[in-house]
């Protein structure tokens, strides 16, 4: 009987002091956390205006349209996010790279064609796959519509691009996402 | 002044003799995963440092108030703290670093050096002393990744932090940047280290 | 979720992304407890199983408390927490019920606590926005992925032993210059596109 009392006291006692040593750290990380919250939010938002202001230089107002528009039938599935602007609509967009999501901002304007795009994240190879966001490939995506298609080599024609040397699935993925956001925007303007 | 002189070397001792991923083996995913470049080496072997230095001063600042029963889940609640605080500053100060990190910022958490200096070090060692291990044995962590980071980054992608080094004649070998390239640099670079060591004991 | 989803999770769960040799998660008692084939299957099971339950656990203290009370801050303490509290609890559970397969997984319990893979597995399905169902098969293929590569792993080590080769690469070194072969093996599998 006392046996089992003095069990539960130690018991209780070990509970108590991990307990308490588990609140103070929560208490400590909550006070960072409200520090520094701000700070990551104020950046992701800002991260986000710049692409999407190089992607369409042109615009100045970005609506959020996404819950509207991905309510549509039809819109690509790696489409993200939608942002409609006076000059036509910028796509959040997220598709399957070689070592992860690799997620791109694009623009395309009223009349269906591309405006640019940029990748704002991704895993993929340095030095191949990772080459995606160099001007080089990315850049081809300027002012490009239609079904986009993928080429290794030879002389392209309006709606093929090159792919990065030794990185494919890297560039079928951006390609994919570039050919997405351009049918949803045909959708959209419909 | 004799004494503050031994406690120094436990930084040495942590860089070179006991060096955390090349002699004792520990830690090897994050070694792996993020040495494809100097910078990310780097990055991560200083935020690693950083949460090592930081429980090791709690936990012996602690080591008479933690019962002994539950002395692991303690560690393993204060290494996290530590480590939300680091993830949390990064995410708001180097936002660049932390995507290239990515996943293998949490992860410091089960970075088995850490536990490992706090059961085997931290718990039974003044707080000074402790700090210094902390220090050491981050630093020989970092030291570890920098090195493998160079050898994956100049072969295989001919730069360094970054910055191109050869013309555009140099083909990368493009093996070293990919996971297996990872395993190759390790293995081959503790045999280095055991041949080292193995050398020292024939002259003796 | 479709079984066209769930066969291409699972595939990149256990080939694609293996853990071990694409993702770097786990290489600790990866090379730690593959000396041995019998014992490299019995880690590699408990692998599976507390990835799978980890798995579970894990999304629904994201899902019901971090989440619903914007601590998602707290993540990374959370989840450890929670794996500590159920590889505990599995060990005291198997001991009791199971004696069997507690004496066959056993020893390797404790040492999942600080398997990278388990909290790592944890942290991937929030990131990939994984419901339920899918964070449960991701955590079990994943699993089921560590234990391939360690038992082939184990199955090389074994023959190892009566090769020649330099003798600084005794022990981690030759243990690791395998892994890297069989990591190029892996990466062949990164081609494959499922529909």
């Amino acid at each position: 009987m006392s046996k089992a009392k003095l069990i539960d006291k130690e018991f209780i006692r070990l509970a108590v002091t991990l307990f308490l040593i588990t609140a103070i750290v929560a208490l400590l990380l909550g006070a960072v956390n409200a520090l520094t919250k701000d700070k990551i939010a104020a950046l992701k938002t800002e991260t986000q205006h710049e692409a999407m202001q190089s992607v369409m230089p042109s615009a100045h107002e970005f609506t959020d349209i996404t819950e509207d528009a991905l309510a549509i039938e039809g819109m690509g599935e790696s489409v993200k996010t939608v942002y409609e602007t006076e000059h036509g609509f910028v796509f959040g967009v997220t598709v399957k790279g070689f070592g992860g999501d690799i997620e791109m901002v694009v623009g395309v304007d009223d009349s269906g064609y591309t405006t640019g795009a940029v990748i704002t994240s991704m895993s993929e190879t340095a030095g191949m796959g990772a080459n995606a966001s160099e001007e080089s490939f990315i850049g081809q995506f300027t002012w490009k519509s239609g079904e986009l298609e993928v080429i290794k080599s030879g002389n392209p024609s309006d709606n093929q691009v090159f792919a990065i040397a030794g990185a494919t699935i890297t560039s079928n993925a951006v390609t994919k996402g570039i050919n997405d956001a351009l049918r949803s925007a045909q959708l959209l303007t419909r | 002044m004799e004494k503050k002189k031994n406690d120094l070397n436990l930084i040495f001792f942590g860089i070179i003799d006991n060096n955390p991923t090349l002699v004792q083996l520990l830690g090897m995913c994050s070694t792996m995963a993020v040495s494809t470049s100097l910078e990310n080496g780097i990055g991560m072997g200083l935020a690693t440092t950083a949460v090592l230095a930081g429980s090791n001063v709690v936990i012996s600042l602690l080591r008479k108030l933690i019962p002994q029963r539950i002395r692991i889940a303690a560690y393993v609640v204060i290494i996290a703290g530590f480590v939300t605080i680091i993830d949390l500053l990064m995410q708001g100060y180097l936002p660049q670093l932390t995507k290239e990190l990515g996943i293998f910022i949490p992860l410091i958490v089960v970075n088995c050096i850490i536990l490992a200096r706090a059961e085997a070090f931290a718990s039974k060692n003044n707080v000074w002393r402790s700090f210094l291990d902390g220090i050491g044995m981050g630093l020989g962590f970092t030291l570890a990744l920098s090195a493998m980071a160079v050898v994956r980054e100049v072969l295989g992608s001919g730069a360094l932090y970054g910055y191109e080094l050869f013309g555009d004649s140099f083909e990368p070998v493009a093996i070293l940047r990919l996971p297996p390239g990872g395993f190759i640099t390790l293995g081959l670079l503790i045999a280095g280290v055991q041949k080292l060591k193995s050398r020292g004991k024939e002259d003796a | 979720m479709t079984f066209t989803d769930i066969l291409r999770l699972s595939l990149t769960a256990v080939l694609i992304e293996n853990f071990i040799f694409i993702k770097f998660l786990g290489i600790c008692p990866f090379l730690g407890v593959s000396k041995k084939v019998n014992t490299a299957a019995g880690m590699g099971m408990a692998v599976v199983f507390v990835m799978g339950v980890a798995s579970a656990c894990c999304y629904a203290v994201n899902e019901f408390i971090l989440v619903r009370f914007g601590l998602e801050y707290m993540r990374t303490l959370a989840f450890i927490l929670v794996i500590a509290a159920l590889v505990q609890l599995v060990e005291m559970f198997l001991q009791k019920s199971v004696p069997a397969l507690y004496q066959a997984l056993g020893i390797y319990l404790p040492l999942i606590t600080t398997n990278c893979a388990v909290l790592g597995v944890a942290i991937l399905n929030v990131e990939n926005n994984l419901n339920f169902i899918g964070s449960v098969i991701y955590g079990v293929m994943a699993g089921v992925g560590f234990m391939l590569a360690i038992t082939m792993f184990a199955s090389v080590r074994e023959r190892l032993e009566f090769s020649d080769y330099p003798k600084c690469f005794d022990g981690f070194p030759i243990a690791l210059i395998t892994a890297a072969l069989l990591s190029m093996a892996f990466m062949g599998f990164q081609g494959l596109h499922v529909w």
